[in-house]
Protein backbone atom coordinates (compact mmCIF):
# COMPACT_ATOMS: atom_id res chain seq x y z
CA UNK A 1 0.00 0.00 0.00
CA UNK A 2 2.89 2.63 1.14
CA UNK A 3 4.13 1.83 -2.85
CA UNK A 4 0.48 2.28 -4.06
CA UNK A 5 0.54 5.45 -2.10
CA UNK A 6 4.11 6.97 -3.41
CA UNK A 7 2.69 6.08 -7.06
CA UNK A 8 -0.17 7.86 -6.93
CA UNK A 9 1.55 10.86 -5.53
CA UNK A 10 3.89 10.44 -8.27
CA UNK A 11 1.00 10.45 -11.17
CA UNK A 12 -0.38 13.48 -9.39
CA UNK A 13 3.13 15.63 -10.28
CA UNK A 14 3.02 14.24 -13.68
CA UNK A 15 -0.18 15.41 -14.27
CA UNK A 16 0.83 18.96 -12.72
CA UNK A 17 4.21 19.29 -14.49
CA UNK A 18 2.94 18.26 -17.97
CA UNK A 19 -0.18 20.53 -18.31
CA UNK A 20 2.21 23.87 -16.14
CA UNK A 21 4.69 22.51 -19.00
CA UNK A 22 2.52 22.41 -22.08
CA UNK A 23 1.14 25.67 -21.09
CA UNK A 24 4.00 27.62 -21.06
CA UNK A 25 4.73 26.02 -24.63
CA UNK A 26 1.62 28.00 -25.19
CA UNK A 27 -0.31 25.09 -26.02
CA UNK A 28 -3.10 25.90 -23.81
CA UNK A 29 -5.58 23.46 -25.14
CA UNK A 30 -3.70 20.37 -24.39
CA UNK A 31 -2.78 22.18 -21.22
CA UNK A 32 -6.20 22.73 -20.59
CA UNK A 33 -7.25 18.98 -21.72
CA UNK A 34 -4.83 17.59 -19.47
CA UNK A 35 -5.69 19.35 -16.45
CA UNK A 36 -9.34 18.95 -16.37
CA UNK A 37 -9.47 15.36 -17.40
CA UNK A 38 -7.47 14.43 -14.62
CA UNK A 39 -9.20 16.20 -11.88
CA UNK A 40 -12.55 14.01 -11.64
CA UNK A 41 -10.49 10.61 -11.32
CA UNK A 42 -8.08 12.34 -8.84
CA UNK A 43 -9.82 13.86 -6.96
CA UNK A 44 -12.47 11.01 -6.58
CA UNK A 45 -8.76 8.71 -5.95
CA UNK A 46 -8.33 11.26 -3.32
CA UNK A 47 -11.25 10.93 -1.45
CA UNK A 48 -10.75 7.23 -2.00
CA UNK A 49 -7.05 7.51 -0.16
CA UNK A 50 -8.73 9.73 2.60
CA UNK A 51 -11.24 7.00 3.31
CA UNK A 52 -9.12 4.11 3.46
CA UNK A 53 -6.01 6.54 5.87
CA UNK A 54 -9.34 6.98 8.35
CA UNK A 55 -10.41 3.17 8.24
CA UNK B 1 -8.20 -0.74 0.41
CA UNK B 2 -8.19 2.20 -1.98
CA UNK B 3 -11.50 2.07 -4.86
CA UNK B 4 -9.77 -0.08 -7.72
CA UNK B 5 -11.75 0.63 -10.37
CA UNK B 6 -11.10 4.56 -9.49
CA UNK B 7 -7.15 3.60 -9.56
CA UNK B 8 -7.57 1.99 -12.91
CA UNK B 9 -9.33 4.78 -14.23
CA UNK B 10 -6.89 7.70 -12.88
CA UNK B 11 -3.76 5.58 -14.28
CA UNK B 12 -5.65 5.82 -17.39
CA UNK B 13 -6.78 9.13 -17.35
CA UNK B 14 -2.98 10.14 -16.63
CA UNK B 15 -2.02 8.21 -19.32
CA UNK B 16 -2.94 11.00 -21.75
CA UNK B 17 0.34 12.76 -20.23
CA UNK B 18 2.73 10.52 -22.96
CA UNK B 19 2.31 13.49 -24.93
CA UNK B 20 4.75 15.03 -22.72
CA UNK B 21 7.18 13.20 -25.34
CA UNK B 22 6.64 15.70 -27.97
CA UNK B 23 8.27 18.61 -26.32
CA UNK B 24 11.01 16.43 -25.74
CA UNK B 25 14.45 17.15 -27.99
CA UNK B 26 14.60 14.95 -31.12
CA UNK B 27 18.25 13.56 -29.29
CA UNK B 28 18.34 13.28 -25.40
CA UNK B 29 21.98 12.59 -24.04
CA UNK B 30 23.35 11.73 -27.82
CA UNK B 31 20.23 9.37 -28.60
CA UNK B 32 17.30 9.72 -30.67
CA UNK B 33 14.39 10.03 -28.51
CA UNK B 34 12.82 7.19 -30.20
CA UNK B 35 15.47 5.29 -28.42
CA UNK B 36 13.02 6.22 -25.32
CA UNK B 37 9.95 4.66 -26.71
CA UNK B 38 11.51 1.04 -27.10
CA UNK B 39 13.34 1.72 -23.98
CA UNK B 40 9.86 2.33 -22.10
CA UNK B 41 7.82 -0.82 -23.85
CA UNK B 42 10.45 -3.24 -22.91
CA UNK B 43 10.54 -1.92 -19.30
CA UNK B 44 6.42 -2.48 -19.40
CA UNK B 45 7.08 -6.07 -20.87
CA UNK B 46 9.74 -7.15 -18.30
CA UNK B 47 7.18 -5.80 -15.37
CA UNK B 48 4.12 -7.75 -16.72
CA UNK B 49 6.74 -10.99 -17.57
CA UNK B 50 7.39 -10.64 -13.50
CA UNK B 51 3.78 -10.08 -12.89
CA UNK B 52 2.21 -12.35 -14.40
CA UNK B 53 4.96 -14.87 -13.13
CA UNK B 54 3.95 -14.31 -9.25
CA UNK B 55 7.20 -11.98 -8.61
CA UNK B 56 4.97 -8.99 -7.40
CA UNK B 57 1.64 -7.99 -7.56
CA UNK B 58 -0.10 -4.56 -8.19
CA UNK B 59 -2.90 -2.62 -7.34
CA UNK B 60 -6.03 -2.03 -9.70
CA UNK B 61 -5.62 -5.18 -11.97
CA UNK B 62 -8.86 -6.98 -12.72
CA UNK B 63 -9.29 -10.65 -11.20
CA UNK B 64 -9.26 -11.77 -15.16
CA UNK B 65 -5.58 -10.22 -15.31
CA UNK B 66 -4.17 -12.77 -13.22
CA UNK B 67 -3.50 -14.92 -15.87
CA UNK B 68 -3.81 -12.34 -18.79
CA UNK B 69 -2.40 -9.88 -20.33
CA UNK B 70 -3.26 -6.67 -18.21
CA UNK B 71 -5.01 -3.33 -19.97
CA UNK B 72 -1.92 -1.55 -18.96
CA UNK B 73 0.32 -2.92 -21.38
CA UNK B 74 -2.13 -2.46 -24.31
CA UNK B 75 -2.26 0.83 -24.01
CA UNK B 76 1.28 1.40 -23.25
CA UNK B 77 1.77 -1.09 -26.37
CA UNK B 78 -0.41 1.27 -28.16
CA UNK B 79 0.72 4.58 -27.12
CA UNK B 80 4.05 2.67 -28.34
CA UNK B 81 3.42 2.02 -31.79
CA UNK B 82 2.09 5.39 -32.07
CA UNK B 83 4.86 7.29 -31.30
CA UNK B 84 7.11 4.75 -33.10
CA UNK B 85 5.73 5.34 -36.58
CA UNK B 86 5.36 9.24 -36.02
CA UNK B 87 8.87 9.00 -35.64
CA UNK B 88 9.13 6.61 -38.39
CA UNK B 89 7.31 9.65 -40.90
CA UNK B 90 3.84 7.28 -41.21
CA UNK B 91 1.42 9.01 -38.88
CA UNK B 92 1.10 13.01 -38.47
CA UNK B 93 1.99 14.65 -35.12
CA UNK B 94 -1.49 16.51 -34.96
CA UNK B 95 -3.25 12.83 -34.83
CA UNK B 96 -0.52 11.57 -32.19
CA UNK B 97 -1.45 13.37 -29.96
CA UNK B 98 -4.97 13.95 -30.49
CA UNK B 99 -5.40 10.20 -30.67
CA UNK B 100 -3.29 9.52 -27.49
CA UNK B 101 -5.18 12.09 -25.18
CA UNK B 102 -8.56 10.93 -26.48
CA UNK B 103 -8.07 7.17 -25.80
CA UNK B 104 -7.07 8.18 -22.51
CA UNK B 105 -10.21 10.00 -21.42
CA UNK B 106 -12.66 7.97 -23.51
CA UNK B 107 -12.39 4.66 -22.51
CA UNK B 108 -12.69 5.42 -18.68
CA UNK B 109 -15.16 7.51 -19.79
CA UNK B 110 -17.34 4.87 -20.99
CA UNK B 111 -16.62 2.44 -18.53
CA UNK B 112 -17.86 4.78 -16.15
CA UNK B 113 -21.06 5.48 -18.17
CA UNK B 114 -21.96 2.02 -19.18
CA UNK B 115 -21.23 1.06 -15.10
CA UNK B 116 -23.54 3.89 -14.13
CA UNK B 117 -26.02 3.91 -16.92
CA UNK B 118 -25.83 1.66 -19.30
CA UNK B 119 -23.98 0.50 -22.92
CA UNK B 120 -26.11 2.44 -25.20
CA UNK B 121 -25.67 5.68 -23.24
CA UNK B 122 -21.66 4.19 -22.80
CA UNK B 123 -21.37 4.70 -26.46
CA UNK B 124 -23.20 7.94 -26.34
CA UNK B 125 -20.59 9.20 -23.90
CA UNK B 126 -17.86 7.78 -25.87
CA UNK B 127 -18.89 9.44 -29.42
CA UNK B 128 -19.50 12.53 -27.63
CA UNK B 129 -16.53 12.70 -25.32
CA UNK B 130 -13.56 11.66 -28.26
CA UNK B 131 -15.35 14.12 -30.65
CA UNK B 132 -14.67 17.09 -27.86
CA UNK B 133 -11.28 15.52 -27.40
CA UNK B 134 -10.47 15.47 -31.62
CA UNK B 135 -12.53 18.87 -32.17
CA UNK B 136 -10.45 20.86 -29.31
CA UNK B 137 -7.43 19.41 -30.69
CA UNK B 138 -7.62 19.18 -34.55
CA UNK B 139 -10.60 22.07 -35.41
CA UNK B 140 -11.67 20.15 -38.11
CA UNK B 141 -15.19 18.57 -38.01
CA UNK B 142 -14.44 15.38 -40.48
CA UNK B 143 -11.99 14.26 -38.50
CA UNK B 144 -13.28 14.47 -35.47
CA UNK B 145 -16.64 13.06 -36.33
CA UNK B 146 -14.46 10.02 -38.41
CA UNK B 147 -12.06 10.22 -35.78
CA UNK B 148 -14.74 9.35 -32.98
CA UNK B 149 -16.89 7.15 -34.43
CA UNK B 150 -13.98 4.85 -35.14
CA UNK B 151 -12.78 4.98 -31.42
CA UNK B 152 -15.92 3.95 -30.20
CA UNK B 153 -16.81 0.66 -32.66
CA UNK B 154 -13.20 -0.74 -32.03
CA UNK B 155 -13.82 -0.41 -28.37
CA UNK B 156 -17.35 -2.40 -28.60
CA UNK B 157 -15.92 -6.23 -29.45
CA UNK B 158 -14.18 -7.78 -26.55
CA UNK B 159 -11.43 -10.27 -27.18
CA UNK B 160 -9.53 -12.42 -25.42
CA UNK B 161 -5.84 -11.86 -26.36
CA UNK B 162 -6.53 -8.07 -27.93
CA UNK B 163 -7.40 -4.96 -25.62
CA UNK B 164 -9.79 -2.14 -27.01
CA UNK B 165 -6.83 0.38 -25.03
CA UNK B 166 -4.38 -0.81 -27.99
CA UNK B 167 -7.44 -0.67 -30.76
CA UNK B 168 -8.92 2.44 -29.74
CA UNK B 169 -5.90 4.06 -30.34
CA UNK B 170 -4.35 2.02 -33.31
CA UNK B 171 -7.39 2.39 -35.46
CA UNK B 172 -8.78 5.87 -34.91
CA UNK B 173 -5.53 6.79 -35.80
CA UNK B 174 -4.72 4.43 -39.19
CA UNK B 175 -8.03 5.71 -40.44
CA UNK B 176 -7.44 9.45 -39.89
CA UNK B 177 -3.67 8.87 -41.46
CA UNK B 178 -5.46 6.96 -44.40
CA UNK B 179 -7.99 9.75 -44.97
CA UNK B 180 -5.44 12.57 -45.17
CA UNK B 181 -3.35 11.24 -47.35
CA UNK B 182 -5.70 9.90 -49.48
CA UNK B 183 -6.94 13.20 -50.07
CA UNK B 184 -10.29 12.36 -49.02
CA UNK B 185 -9.92 14.28 -45.81
CA UNK B 186 -9.87 18.17 -45.51
CA UNK B 187 -6.67 20.16 -45.49
CA UNK B 188 -5.24 20.32 -41.66
CA UNK B 189 -2.24 21.58 -39.67
CA UNK B 190 0.07 18.50 -39.64
CA UNK B 191 1.49 19.92 -36.33
CA UNK B 192 1.22 21.38 -32.93
CA UNK B 193 1.85 24.44 -34.09
CA UNK B 194 -1.78 26.09 -34.10
CA UNK B 195 -2.59 24.94 -30.97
Amino acid sequence: MGFTKFYIGILYLVVIICSIIFYLNNYYIIASLLFLGNILPGYKLGLSLRDNNEN
Amino acid sequence: MIDQAIYRRFNHTVAACFVIYFLFPKYILGFDRVYLVIFFWLSIILIEYFRLNGAFTLDGMRDYEDKRVAGFVWFATGTCMILFFYEMGVFPEIFAISTIIMASFTDPLIGEVNRKYGSKEGILAGILGSFVIYYLILGVLFYSILGSIVAVVVERPKFKWLDDDLLMQIFPIMVLTIFYFSGIGPEISLTLENN
